[in-house]
């Protein structure tokens, strides 16, 4: 009798029956003894114990579990690869129908074109000359476009179209040597000409009335002039650098097209009669 | 304060198992078992121990078990405790039990802990312990913590030698 209630049983026995009354008072609603507080109270004690933890003992977990299941982590890894590179896919995607909305939207909001009728084109090819600097759009007489309209890029004047077919055209871009444009000069109001000088070269300013005075980007317009082959107010290009050379009665003015072409997608052809 | 430092061991060594159960280390899990480090600490006690300290440190290690799971609060602690004092019994087989025992004695203390856990649910009407999956269950629980024992058994002698609580064999009739 006496070993039936010896400590270590009697110990057992009272460990067991409040776990019984706890298990009890957990399935009749708690009463007034709130279980899930008490939940609470050893999770706020241990979590911050354990987010230390975590941070050291992760790197070491993930090395065994790598270890351990590496087949299965490679297989994981490829799976992953696979839908990383879909994803990329489709964010390239779609960031590439992004800017072909955002560069077609900035063509249906230039200022510079005012009222003028047109037409959006897309580019669909560069030439791969080095005896002209032209490229290809997707529109050509059918949506009535004719030689030598005008076309226009986000920021300014992009050529002068030089060839129409029925549904292509090909625009001579603004840096071919062969390309000139009547330029005004806001600072005095006098005109030049701006004449492009090959790939990646500056535009080329004659014509410059002596003792006018230039600004760095100085933005340089269409001026209207030459028989209006252009509209006038066009931005062609900016002022990058302006000098007399010795013994020259001519200023040297160079001009960075404003259009950039690397970027080009979406260019709009003025329907534009020279002198109407 | 020596001897206050020493009986803190105790309870800081239930606190790393217990942080350690719910880190990333308890997390790992071998054909989605996982190690069960809490039952693992309480049959080690019970083995160093004895009866009472088993029962207590399942008592305790189960209600802390408890407060992190789903399950009925008081079902961890009830079948903690009672395996914690089955396996105390073991100090009737005296001082010079050999390693291997020990070590097969958490590791089955284990499983059959894991069992009743899976029974007293199922009673509850809360799981189902026919399913296939729970005997792998058994097995990984009880082989990992066979493994693991000599650790845990010289980290539970080591802090309770400080509370001069280790277990005085029982004598042999």
């Amino acid at each position: 009798m006496g070993r039936l209630f010896e400590r270590p049983r009697i110990t057992v026995i009272l460990a067991m029956l409040i776990s019984l009354t706890l298990l009890t008072l957990n399935f009749r609603g708690g009463g007034t003894l709130s279980f899930v507080s008490v939940k609470g109270d050893v999770r706020q004690v241990v979590s911050p114990l354990r987010n230390s933890l975590n941070s050291i003992v992760d790197p070491v977990t993930n090395f065994f579990t790598g270890a351990v299941d590496y087949s299965s982590v490679k297989e994981k890894n490829a799976q992953l690869e696979r839908e990383l590179q879909t994803l990329k896919g489709e964010y390239n995607s779609f960031q590439a129908l992004k800017d072909e909305l955002a560069g077609v939207l900035a063509l249906n909001h230039l200022s510079f074109v005012g009222s003028l009728p047109g037409t959006d084109a897309q580019v669909i090819n560069f030439t791969p000359s080095n005896v002209q600097l032209s490229f290809e759009i997707n529109k050509g007489f059918a949506a009535g476009i004719k030689l030598g309209d005008p076309v226009v890029g986000g920021t300014g004047l992009a050529g002068r179209v030089v060839e129409v077919a029925s549904n292509s055209a090909t625009v001579l871009m603004v840096t071919d040597p062969s390309f000139s444009v009547g330029v005004r000069i806001s600072s005095n109001g006098n005109a030049a000409l701006a004449q492009g000088q090959g790939p990646n070269l500056p535009l080329k300013l004659l014509y410059v009335t002596p003792g006018t005075t230039f600004v760095r980007d100085q933005v340089l317009t269409t001026s209207g002039l030459q028989g209006e082959i252009f509209p006038a107010g066009i931005p062609v290009g900016k002022v990058i650098s302006a000098s007399i050379p010795a013994g020259s009665l001519e200023e040297s003015v160079s001009v960075k097209p404003v259009v950039n072409y690397a970027n080009l997608q979406y260019v709009k052809v003025l329907f534009w009669t020279p002198g109407g | 304060m020596g001897r206050f430092l020493s009986s803190l061991r105790m309870p800081l060594l239930l606190l790393t198992v217990l942080v350690l159960q719910h880190t990333t280390l308890g997390s790992a899990s071998i054909d989605s078992v996982h190690p069960d480090l809490l039952l693992l600490f309480v049959c080690s006690v019970a083995v160093v121990g004895g009866r009472e300290a088993g029962a207590v440190a399942g008592f305790v290690s189960g209600i802390l078990a408890d407060s992190f799971l789903v399950t009925p609060f008081g079902m961890s602690s009830l079948v903690y405790s009672f395996v914690g004092y089955l396996l105390g019994e073991s100090e009737r087989l005296g001082a010079k039990r050999s390693r291997w025992l020990d070590m097969l004695l958490v590791g089955v203390g284990s499983a059959a802990a894991q069992i009743l856990v899976s029974v007293g649910l199922f009673v509850m009407n809360l799981s189902d312990p026919l399913r296939a999956h729970f005997l792998i269950e058994f097995l990984i629980v009880g082989g990992v913590n066979f493994l693991l024992s000599p650790v845990m058994i010289a980290l539970v002698r080591f802090a309770m030698a400080g509370s001069g609580r280790l277990a005085t064999p029982i004598p042999r009739r």
